[in-house]
């Protein structure tokens, strides 16, 4: 009973149904609006509208496919697959490289090598085929061939009328079982990395540092072991610097940036594509980048703190016809305030040119941004006005609120992802074994009954190239020296024994 | 006249050399005519000359390998269709009548993308890596081992339906045998037929075989690529996007095809008609779904763009 569920466990008929399973909800993970994934209004508007696909797709968890319980179950199941079928595979080539190499004698009933046989193996077709002739007085059976065949490591099968075709993977057969074992190192290490990864996201304006970085999707991928910064490394930007091309998409996009732990200052530049390692973490240069507000929140007890305000648009249009507006609505820290920021662009033609769908702001001199503030505690409003730079607010409790100067900021995000290697080198593993199991292609052989040009009864004995075009030869040779040898002492063998059965 | 209208006067060129090829290979098969199709073999040969030449004068233009805009992608990939194919058929002549399914491909889809805007985007940030380089360079070589695996497919198709209507005897197992009715040899039962002088069955399954294998190394190595990339550019080397997603069935079904080919013996037309049909969820992966769907691989068809 165990046996026969380890043996489906580990059977090509699991293997392809959970190959089609994982196919079928990963396309059905595409093509349903996952949760998470989509904006909560347009989920809704898919719930309301395609009630008769949404309510099942929910039931299923289709709608959270790639965290779902069916989900698991299949990469579980095809995991387990691989893993069974791989030590099956590897256990079988261990037992093939283990097997002890048999001697020619033991092979064929005699020593022989390709140079003394190579006279008496009848190669014709310039070396293409060899003649293996029939032991005098004894036309063997395609049997014995095939046996001798078989013992070479050759897998033969009939093709009918007299003939048969072989092959044998000479190296080819440990390629499979490595590939196997790769993708379970993937697997593996792709687990790994979906438990252990940490992943957030920051917001730095020009002279700005952070002190922790929040993750950037807490739902999702926060990590179940994640490990924040914090402690053994802070960064600072230091420069965005952007250009764009003529028609206005965006050509570079760097950040010039300190690295600061244990009083050391590093220098390192951020690119998009090209990260930087820092302590276990790599920092990436985001898209997302702009000008913005920057303000500073002094406390009475001396503790500042700065933060910039990151302006949507904003569709206020009247009385500022041709010109873009933008709003945010910030809590500040360690108090009952908000402050509604609103900005206008005076010359939105001035700023820098932006990608198609950005809406932040373009405007790069704080002279062209009329900015203007409403600060409340509650429904109470503190304050409602202009603010230029460097002017100061007073707040009840004796806070002060700055706006400092309009910045360029930029996003970074940050990830420490330890098991990724593991993925890389089961990857690369992969895609290498599978190339060799194909390139190193199986020797071939086809045996048909035949007679030579004398007439004698015997075997033509034909194979493929491939690969081992340089040695084809000598190895047919050595092969149809070997059968006629093997031939030649099997009917020796076979005359003792009547001749003994005589007597 | 600009560089650009002479791009896309040699892209027209190409258009109408494809369709005249297509057109005369459809006709080579209905008349049974090899003349025919060895004319449209070298009407193809000659549209590949101004489809080089408005490749090449375009990523002059852009001072981009064309990849970032539907015409540029369209424009490659069929390409490398085409160059895979050609290939082929200058390595076996006899498969000339196996751009059954590359040539009106290639016809509809240059059509297609040569209508579409051929406005020049710029290269963003993002795409200033040699990861994008392989990832793109690996995706076009899947999309033609995958397109001439399905060609050889569909001429099998065509070869064994002749040799039964015959009174041939195709066996698939252990490997392809048509087997001529009694007293007759292969030749002898094809005569001078139009089937005659394509290759046995056998090599064509073995060959639409290869192909397929080569396309599955290949897209393995695009994905592997692209996740090389998106880790370098977004920290996640795997973020179930759809074109991504999409990538990983194709792979998943040529695995599947792979398995079924190895371990259960499919041969013969089952495998080919699998080819035919993995082909089209091929095809539904590489140009569809990034069009139709929210992706980040959406700007690569110049739909929304991800700087």
């Amino acid at each position: 009973m165990v046996n026969r569920l380890l043996k489906w466990l580990r059977s090509s008929e699991l293997a392809l149904v959970t190959m089609g399973s994982l196919a079928a909800l990963v396309a059905a993970g595409s093509l349903i609006p996952q949760r998470l994934r989509v904006d909560p209004a347009d989920y809704a508007l898919w719930k309301s509208h395609l009630s008769w696909l949404m309510r099942p797709a929910e039931a299923l968890g289709l709608t959270d496919v790639y965290r779902s319980s069916l989900f698991l179950a299949v990469v579980s199941a095809f995991a387990l697959n691989l893993g069974l079928c791989t030590w099956t595979q590897v256990d079988r080539a261990r037992g093939r490289m283990a097997a002890p190499a048999r001697s020619a004698h033991e092979r064929f009933g005699r020593e022989f090598s390709s140079e003394s046989d190579a006279a008496e193996a009848r190669t014709d077709d310039g070396g293409r085929s060899a003649f293996v002739p029939s032991a005098e007085g004894h036309l063997h059976s395609g049997g014995r061939v095939v046996a001798l065949l078989q013992a070479e490591g050759y897998r033969i099968w009939s093709v009918g009328a007299g003939a048969w075709e072989g092959r044998r993977r000479r190296y080819g057969y440990v390629f499979l079982p490595l590939f196997h074992v790769a993708l379970v190192i993937v697997l593996a290490g792709a687990l790994s990395v979906a438990l252990l990864t940490f992943r957030g996201y920051v917001e730095l304006a020009e002279g700005q540092a952070f002190e922790s970085v929040p993750a950037q999707y807490l739902r999702t991928s926060g990590g179940l072991l994640s490990a924040k910064p914090g402690g053994e490394f802070t960064m600072r930007l230091d420069r965005l610097r952007v250009a764009f091309h003529s028609n206005g998409q965006i050509a570079v996009r760097e950040s010039s940036v300190s690295v600061l732990s244990d009083g050391s200052d590093e220098q390192h530049v951020l690119a998009s594509s090209h990260p930087v390692s820092v302590a276990g973490y790599r920092l990436y240069q985001n898209t997302n980048f702009g000008w913005a507000p920057l303000l500073r929140l002094a406390r009475p007890n001396g503790a500042e703190s700065e933060g910039f305000a990151n302006l949507g648009e904003w569709d206020d249009t009247a009385g500022r016809v041709g010109k873009r507006s933008y709003r945010q609505v910030l809590t500040l820290p360690a108090t009952s305030l908000t402050a509604e920021l609103r900005a206008v662009e005076n010359d939105p033609g001035a700023g820098e040119p932006t990608s198609p769908g950005d809406s932040g702001l373009i405007a790069t001199d704080a002279a062209n941004v009329a900015l203007s503030a409403v600060i409340k505690d509650g429904s109470v409003k503190i304050y409602e006005g202009d603010l230029a730079p460097g002017q100061s607010v007073e707040l009840p409790g004796g806070s002060t609120l700055t706006y400092v100067d309009l910045r360029r900021w930029s996003g970074f995000s940050v990830a420490r992802t330890p098991g990724l290697w593991v993925v890389y080198v089961g990857g690369s593993a992969a895609l290498l074994t599978l190339l060799l199991h194909f390139l190193v292609v199986p020797e071939r052989v086809r045996v048909v009954a035949s007679s030579s040009k004398d007439g004698s009864p015997g075997y033509r004995l034909t194979g493929t190239r491939a690969l081992y075009a340089g040695t084809y030869p000598e190895r047919l040779t050595v092969l149809a020296a070997g059968l006629t040898a093997g031939l030649a002492s099997e009917a020796e063998a076979e005359s003792g024994d009547t001749e003994s059965e005589d007597t | 006249m600009t560089a650009a209208a002479e791009q896309i006067i040699a892209v027209w060129i190409s258009e109408a050399l494809y369709g005249v090829a297509t057109v005369l290979l459809v006709l080579g098969f209905a008349f049974r005519s090899h003349a025919w199709i060895r004319t449209s073999f070298l009407v193809a040969l000659g549209a590949l000359v101004p489809h080089t030449a408005a490749i090449l004068m375009r990523w002059n233009e852009t001072g981009h390998a064309p990849y970032i805009q539907f015409y540029e992608v369209i424009l490659s990939d069929t390409w490398f269709g085409v160059v895979i194919f050609l290939v082929l058929v200058w390595r076996y002549p006899r498969l000339r009548p196996a751009g059954l399914l590359a040539l009106p491909l290639t016809f509809i889809l240059l059509g297609i993308a040569v209508l579409s805007s051929t406005e020049i985007r710029t290269l963003p940030p993002t795409f200033q890596t040699y990861w994008l380089i392989l990832h793109i360079l690996f995706a076009k070589f899947t999309y033609g081992s995958f397109l001439v695996a399905a060609d050889l497919g569909l001429l099998y198709v065509l070869k064994e339906r002749f040799l039964v209507a015959r009174g041939f005897d195709v066996r698939t197992s252990p490997r392809v045998v048509e087997v001529a009715p009694e007293g007759l040899t292969v030749e002898s039962a094809l005569e001078d037929s139009f089937y005659r002088r394509l290759p046995g069955l056998a090599r064509l399954d073995e060959l639409s075989y290869q192909f397929a294998v080569a396309g599955f190394l290949f897209c393995g190595t695009m994905i592997a690529a692209g996740a090389v990339w998106a880790n370098n550019a977004w920290g996640e080397y795997w973020g179930w996007d759809p074109v991504e997603t999409w990538s990983l069935v194709t792979w998943l079904v040529y695995g599947i095809f792979l398995h079924l080919r190895m371990r259960r013996g499919w041969k013969g037309s089952r495998s080919a008609w699998y080819l035919l049909g993995a082909l089209a969820l091929a095809l539904a992966a590489f140009f569809v779904m990034p069009y139709i769907m929210e992706s980040i691989h959406s700007a690569y068809l110049g739909k929304g763009f991800q700087q």
